[in-house]
Formats: C-alpha cells, sequence, structure tokens
C-alpha cells in the first residue's frame, strides 16, 4: 500500500521526464508544478475549479490541477503547457489572434489539444461539451472557436 | 492551497483500505476515504472540513470496475462521470453525468464522491434511485450489498468506517423509456435550480428530483397516484406538490416560487415525453 | 466619515460608468419611440448627434473628432435586416427579437495627461522602440509598432517594443486605461519617428552631399528623391557615419516625442462648460435574441457592432477587443451580478457562484468599423478598446423587453426577473 505521511520526495512523470519534488500529501498538483518546478503556465484562476486556468492533461485528459493532489500523479503522465512545442493547435492561436490577455490561454490550449487527441474528428457539439470548462474574459471566445474548428477540420 | 495537513494511503483492495481505517481510528486520527476528490479539496481549501488522512479508494480494482457482469450493470465508485457519459451502458445516467458540472472536473469527479459527498445535487444518483440500483459497501468487516432506497435519505446514511464500493442496476432498467430535463437560473454549467429525471417501467412513471428541495429524492408517493385513461398517465401537479419530503428551496439560484414554476414546465415537458400528461 | 466594512469595493467596470448611463438613455429612447409610434432606428436617426452640435458640456463636435454615427446607425439596420421586422413569432412559443442601443465615449483623463517615446537603434537596423504603455492583450505594442513602422517605411518585423515597463525610468505614459493608448502614445511614437528621420535626413544628406529635404528614408536606406540608386544603408548612419578615412559624423539616432492633451479643461462650476477628453467614439449595436414565452428563457443570436472609431490600425485585435467587449457586456447583463443578503454578507464569491459567459453561450458576432478619420489621431485613430461593451446591455434590454412584451429595466436579465416582471409576481 502506498502511504505517504508528511513531507516527502515523490517522483511525477512530467513532460517526458520522471522529476522528483518534495511535496504535502496536502499540496495541489497546481502548486507543486508551480511552486516546484517551475512551470508557470498552468494558472490560478480560482483555485475552486470553476475556470480551468490550471488545466493540465493527466494520461492524456484534461484535469484540474488545482482539484488534484501531487500524490495522486504517481504513476500518471502529466503533460503542461510547457509540454507542447509547436503543436498544431498553438499555432492556430497564434494565427486566428485567439489570444488577448493570455490568462486562460495555456489551460484552453491543454484542453484543446486533450480534446483533438481524444477525439480528432469532433463535432461541434463535443468541441462545446469540453471548451465550456475554460473561462476567458478578454476575446469572446469567437477566435478560440475559430482555431480550434482549423485544426480538427483539417 | 489547504492550510492543514494530512497523511495519504492509498491500499490495493478493499481488505487494505478497512484496515487502514481502524489502524488509524485506532491512533485516534480521523480518517475519510477519498475517490476524485474535487469536494474534499475544495472544501479543505476553505476550512469548511479537516481530517488527519484521507485513503484513496482508487487503487482498489472492485471500485473501477465499470461494464455488465451477467444480468447487471456494476459501477465502480471509482469511475469517473466522463468515463460514464462517454460510455453508452446506461442512457439516463451517461445524461445525468454528463450535465453535472464541466467536461473537465467531469474528468476527475466519480460517481462515488458525487453520490457520498455533501454537496446537495448529486444529480447521477436520480437514475441510481429511480431504477432500483443496489449499494455494495464496505462495511469494516465484508462487504454488503444494500438497496439504494433503503440506505439513501437525505444522504447516504454510511456508518463510521464504511465506504461505497460500486452500484449495480439490473439490466433491465437500462432499456425503458427515459427522460432527463435539467434547469438552471441562466446557462449550462451550473447547479440545477431543478432537475428533474423519469422513467416508466410497468406502465408506471417514476420521477426523481435534484435541487428542487435540500436533497434528491425519488417521490415514491406518486408512484401509486397515477391513473391511466386511454394510455396516457394522469399525474396531478398538486398532489406532487403536497407529498414533496422538503420545502422548495430558496436561494440565490431562484425563489421557491420561481421554482415551482420552472418545476411545472419541466414535468409538463417530461410526462409528454413518456406519455403521460400533467394536470 | 469612513466606515470599514467587508464589502467589495466598487470600482470601474469597462467602460468607467457608461453602460449604466447608456441603459438608461437607450431604454428612454425604445420607451419614447413607442409612445410616439416612431421606429427606434428612426427616432435615434432623427437625434443622432453630428458634427456641429455641442455635448453635455458644450464641447463644439466637428467631423475630426467625433465618428458617423448616422452611417453607423444605417449599417447596423442594414446588417440586422431590420426591415423585416423586429419581433417576430417562430412558432413553439418562440420569439425573435431585436434591440439596439446608440453609445459614444470620450478618452476622458487630465488636461495634462502626456506620454512619451523614445526611439534607438540596434546596429543591425532595427528599431527599438520604448514606451510607458502596458500591454494587456489589447495589442496596443503591436498596433505602436504599426504606426512606427508605417512611419520609418520599415517592415514590421525590423520594430522592436519594448515589452516590460520599468516605472523608475521608462518613458511615462499617462495610465493604460480609458482607450487612449493608442491615441496618445501614437502620437507620442510619430513625433519620435519624425525626430529620427530628421536626423538621419540630416547625416545621409552631408554624406550624399545634398539637402535634406531632397532625401527619402525607406525599407532601411536614405536615398536622394530623385535618385533612389544613390542611397546609403541606415545601419550606416544610425550609430555614426564613418567616412573610409576613419573620420567619423553624427552619433547614435535617438529619437524623442512626446505627446501632452491639447485643449482640455475642466468643468466650470456654475455652467458645466469644460472639454473632458479630445476624441469621441460613436457606434450603434444591436441584439437579437430568441425567447420563450413559456419558460421566459432566451438565447442571445447574433450580437452586432458598428463603430466609428476612426482609422483602425489592427483590424484583427480591434475587431478582438470589440467582441471580448461585447460578451463582457452580455455577461453583466444576463447574468454577472454580486448578492448580498440583508446583513451585507456576499452569497456568491466565487467563479462558481458568480457567473460569467462561457463557450457555446456567445452569439454570432458581426463588427463593422466605420472609419471616419480623427483629425489629430496617429494615422486618423480614435479611442476604442472599452466601447465593445457599452451599448450591449442597453440593447439587450431593449430587445428582451420586446420580446416579452415587458418593460425591463433592471440586470441581471435572468429568466425569473423577466418572469417577475412579466407576470407581476412580487418577492
Amino acid at each position: 500500500m502506498l502511504e505517504i505521511k508528511g513531507k516527502s520526495i515523490i517522483d511525477i512523470n512530467i513532460n517526458g521526464t520522471i522529476k522528483s519534488v518534495m511535496v504535502r500529501p496536502a499540496d495541489t498538483l497546481l502548486h507543486v508544478i508551480r511552486n516546484q518546478l517551475g512551470l508557470t503556465g498552468a494558472k490560478n484562476g480560482c483555485e475552486n475549479g470553476d475556470c480551468d486556468g490550471c488545466t493540465v492533461l493527466v494520461d492524456d485528459w484534461p484535469v484540474k490541477s488545482c482539484l488534484m493532489l501531487a500524490v495522486e500523479a504517481i504513476g500518471h503522465k502529466i503533460v503542461t503547457i510547457e509540454g507542447l512545442k509547436n503543436e498544431p493547435i498553438q499555432n492556430a492561436f497564434v494565427e486566428k489572434f485567439a489570444i488577448q490577455c493570455g490568462y486562460c490561454t495555456p489551460g484552453m490550449i491543454m484542453n484543446c489539444h486533450g480534446l483533438i487527441k481524444n477525439f480528432p474528428n469532433a463535432t461541434g457539439k463535443i468541441i462545446e461539451e469540453w471548451l465550456e470548462s475554460n473561462l476567458c474574459r478578454c476575446t469572446g471566445y469567437h477566435e478560440i472557436r475559430e482555431a480550434i474548428k482549423s485544426v480538427i477540420n483539417r | 492551497m489547504i492550510g492543514f495537513d494530512f497523511d495519504y494511503y492509498k491500499p490495493n483492495s478493499i481488505e487494505e483500505a478497512q484496515k487502514a481505517y481502524k489502524d488509524l481510528k485506532s491512533q485516534g486520527k480521523v480518517a475519510i476515504y477519498y475517490s476524485g476528490g474535487t469536494e474534499i479539496i475544495s472544501k479543505a481549501r476553505v476550512n469548511q472540513i479537516h481530517f488527519d488522512a484521507i485513503i484513496d479508494i482508487k487503487g482498489i480494482p472492485e471500485c473501477s470496475i465499470y461494464g455488465f457482469k451477467e444480468d447487471k450493470l456494476i459501477i465502480g465508485a471509482a469511475t469517473t462521470l466522463t468515463q460514464i457519459s462517454d460510455s453508452a451502458f446506461f442512457p439516463l445516467l451517461s445524461q445525468s453525468c454528463r450535465n453535472t458540472a464541466d467536461h473537465t472536473a467531469r474528468d476527475k469527479i466519480t460517481i462515488g464522491g458525487n453520490i457520498c459527498g455533501k454537496i446537495i445535487y448529486k444529480e447521477p444518483l436520480l437514475p441510481l434511485l429511480l431504477s432500483d440500483g443496489e449499494a455494495v459497501i464496505s462495511d469494516g468487516e465484508g462487504v454488503k450489498s444494500v438497496p439504494l432506497t433503503q440506505i439513501f435519505d437525505k444522504e447516504l446514511q454510511l456508518e463510521e468506517g464504511e465506504f461505497l464500493i460500486q452500484i449495480t442496476i439490473n439490466k433491465e432498467y437500462i432499456f425503458l423509456p427515459y427522460i432527463n430535463i435539467k434547469k438552471t437560473k441562466q446557462g449550462k454549467v451550473d447547479y440545477p435550480l431543478v432537475t428533474v429525471a423519469s422513467i416508466k417501467k410497468d406502465n408506471k412513471i417514476r420521477i426523481a428530483f435534484s435541487g428542487l428541495c435540500s436533497y434528491p429524492f425519488r417521490l415514491y408517493e406518486i408512484e401509486d397516484n397515477q391513473n391511466n385513461i386511454n394510455n396516457e398517465i394522469k399525474i396531478e401537479f398538486n398532489n406532487i406538490m403536497d407529498f414533496l419530503p422538503s420545502p422548495i428551496m430558496e436561494d440565490i439560484l431562484g425563489t421557491a416560487e420561481y421554482r415551482k414554476f420552472v418545476t411545472r414546465n419541466t414535468l409538463d415537458e417530461a410526462l409528454e415525453k413518456l406519455g403521460g400528461v400533467l394536470c | 466619515m469612513c466606515v470599514y466594512t467587508n464589502h467589495p469595493y466598487v470600482t470601474s467596470f469597462r467602460g468607467f460608468g457608461h453602460l449604466e448611463y447608456t441603459i438608461a438613455i437607450e431604454r428612454t429612447m425604445d420607451k419614447l419611440a413607442h409612445a410616439l409610434g416612431i421606429d427606434p432606428i428612426e427616432l435615434r436617426l432623427k437625434n443622432a448627434i453630428i458634427p456641429g452640435d455641442t455635448t453635455p458640456t458644450q464641447v463644439e463636435l466637428t467631423r475630426s473628432n467625433i465618428g458617423n454615427l448616422p452611417e453607423c446607425i444605417g449599417r447596423l439596420k442594414d446588417v440586422m435586416n431590420w426591415e423585416e421586422g423586429q419581433r417576430i413569432d417562430i412558432g413553439n412559443n418562440k420569439v425573435r427579437a431585436k434591440g439596439i442601443a446608440c453609445f459614444w465615449k470620450t478618452s476622458s483623463t487630465p488636461p495634462d495627461a502626456a506620454s512619451g517615446a523614445v526611439i534607438t537603434f540596434s546596429p543591425d537596423g532595427c528599431a527599438n522602440l520604448s514606451i510607458g504603455a502596458v500591454e494587456l492583450g489589447q495589442g496596443s505594442k503591436t498596433t505602436l509598432a504599426q504606426i512606427l513602422a508605417e512611419k520609418l517605411r520599415l517592415d514590421i518585423s525590423r520594430i522592436n517594443v519594448s515589452i516590460d515597463v520599468n516605472t523608475q525610468d521608462n518613458l511615462e505614459h499617462w495610465k493604460t486605461v480609458a482607450s487612449s493608448t493608442t491615441y496618445m502614445v501614437g502620437n507620442a511614437v510619430i513625433a519620435a519617428a519624425e525626430d529620427v528621420i530628421e536626423q538621419i535626413k540630416a547625416i545621409s544628406s552631408i554624406v550624399l552631399r545634398c539637402e535634406a529635404k531632397d532625401i527619402e528614408i525607406a525599407d532601411g536606406k536614405a536615398f536622394l528623391k530623385n535618385n533612389p540608386k544613390k542611397y546609403i544603408d541606415i545601419t550606416e548612419v544610425i550609430h555614426g557615419y564613418r567616412y573610409p578615412n576613419g573620420n567619423s559624423i553624427g552619433g547614435q539616432i535617438i529619437g524623442r516625442g512626446s505627446f501632452i492633451m491639447r485643449h482640455l479643461s475642466g468643468m466650470d462650476k456654475e455652467t458645466g462648460k469644460g472639454t473632458p477628453g479630445p476624441l469621441w467614439t460613436i457606434g450603434a449595436q444591436g441584439i437579437e435574441v430568441e425567447f420563450d414565452t413559456k419558460e421566459y428563457t432566451y438565447e442571445v443570436v447574433k450580437a452586432n457592432s458598428a463603430i466609428d472609431a476612426g482609422k483602425i490600425i489592427n483590424p484583427m485585435a480591434a475587431k478582438g477587443v470589440t467582441m471580448g467587449g461585447m460578451a463582457m457586456g452580455l455577461s453583466i447583463a444576463s447574468s454577472e451580478a454580486f448578492i448580498y443578503n440583508d446583513m451585507g454578507v456576499i452569497l456568491n464569491p466565487n467563479l462558481r457562484t458568480y457567473k460569467s459567459i462561457r463557450f457555446g453561450e456567445e452569439p454570432e458576432y458581426l463588427v463593422e468599423f466605420i472609419e471616419t478619420p480623427e483629425g489629430d489621431g496617429p494615422y486618423g485613430a480614435r479611442g476604442l478598446g472599452e466601447h465593445g461593451l457599452v451599448g450591449i446591455p442597453g440593447a439587450l434590454l431593449n430587445s428582451l423587453s420586446i420580446a416579452a412584451q415587458a418593460d425591463l429595466n433592471r440586470l441581471p436579465l435572468t429568466p425569473e426577473t423577466i418572469w417577475r416582471t412579466k407576470t407581476g409576481e412580487t418577492i
């Protein structure tokens, strides 16, 4: 049985590499990736699971890292925005002007990337179901819609 | 950021989980079972709950089963709402799960956590109540199976140290006519103002509600109060209102009067789909 | 007297008070139109503010300092297909309805608000622009780079804009607010660019043995207007020119530009006369809803804006911030609000319960720009940052009032409030 009592060093598979981090069992994955691993792409938007600004991929599925304990990441594959390089969705966001202040962007892109990986031929309904998780205050969502559509319809 | 410390245990079997709980108890520690954890983390962060240890059930194989076995659908407590909503095993349950929270949250929220948690809506519970589901529970000595209708009253009535392993549903319920309608204050991602879930079995309409009162419930009384005239099942709205187990909720989502108005429209729509009529 | 409370403090919501008063004015216009039996668009056209009119603080409006409202209204009328009717029953308890609102806003600043810009060059000929405006996603730095690229006739890939703003020694910009950055900093950038051009021409004219007025600068070259084959690369000038024998003249080219608001004044206490801002961006917005007359729920199907913000320097950025403003306007009009109990405690203190608009709830957007040049704006640009939001709540109130055939005057427009207003149910 896995037991983690008090502050401990655990191994997390993050962006393809195994990293050792010192964590409290009470630390959320968001806290650890930002403060221990310096990966500040995932954002502290609301820390309540409502905005999706903290979204990372866990075994290719989007999860709000503010609602996941770091210790739960043991044995799973975590990918953050820093782990994506030149993906079609990233280029689409730039091309379609789907970024203004950029705060929602990492979470938005991780969710879109997860969607494309799991449903490469997603219909409009599935796109809406997935993306209604992410709050954006700046864009009004139009360009973001264009960006994801441009990749899925490729 | 959770401001207090606790220990983490991840048992690989029901027995290990039971032993872990007993050991922690004997050390005077407060332990709680942990599945998706979304509610636990949210409440711990604002100091609404406190505990010394969590026992993560996601490593227990029986808690992660999701599929048919003979004539039953077995739903492990650690099954995520996305796993259920993306499957075609039990369409009504898939819909209820799909209506809960938002998609990314559903990748983590589990059906066990949703049913056993303190948040009052528990929309995925409604199909399970309507379908006479059984709760498979670890009770410290072993495992027992109890009808949900017996063990759910405002909350799942678990004794100390017990935890939910699975829910099982008889296959026959899965093919029954059904409807599930969720109404919110505004917008799709929100707690329900009122959710109506309904199935038709043996020519009787069963109805369950979430959001209408301060806990979800199946309105058993209405099942014996239906008149079948010319193949149309008549149900009186006032009867439903009279049989409500507690006053209609009044909160920031809506007033009681407005909820009553919305419920009437929703029942109207729901019953029509199932060959009934609301009068 | 000051009392400490735990209530949220009040501050500006995008538009700084404009959405609020616009609701009052635009609901009134619709109600007047109804009472007079005049089409709401006709009434607004009849009363549209135009050059020659004065503002409420008696500023005279000219072709230079205000956009063309009648044209905005006309464009809106076309794109909304106004002629087909304002309220259309589409069956199944559903009604489609259109509502509009006009708006305007000046970039009101202190009378001495000012901006600065400094241009230096890297040895490879790239221009480095240092300014005090903050980039928060509105695309200011890009727009200002475009202005500089245009003025220097240099490809935009050869313009670098400082990203961080160091408040100790960066050039000051009054504040990155009030939809004034393009106007104020843009003018400072143009002034700095003109300074650069003058210095480059001065040195180049010595090297090319001609008058400064004979020289043109483009694509990183200073050349004779009458014979472009006679040129020098600006890289030879920007850090000083060195003759073949080693003698050097000139030095680093450092462009300095500043801009200060002109002719602004406070308001006279007796008469209210004064000039609060340099320009008025104006527009007309419309909302089309699909309303369910049984459930009192609705969907915002289309949101339209026809805005005159002068020359649009970056169309995609301009459209982006305008759509963002429209979404924000719809959000505050339909669901955002702090809810207090009678002890003044906020009952919805997080994003779970304070609801803003989500993906899938946004309408089809249509944004059109009418470009009447601002006389003293950079390349004719006026302000445009907040404006997308301003008329939207009023337009939504107007469209839902028509849809529900009720007098809706309060936000947020939730189905319950529409139901209560329509049926007379009181709390």
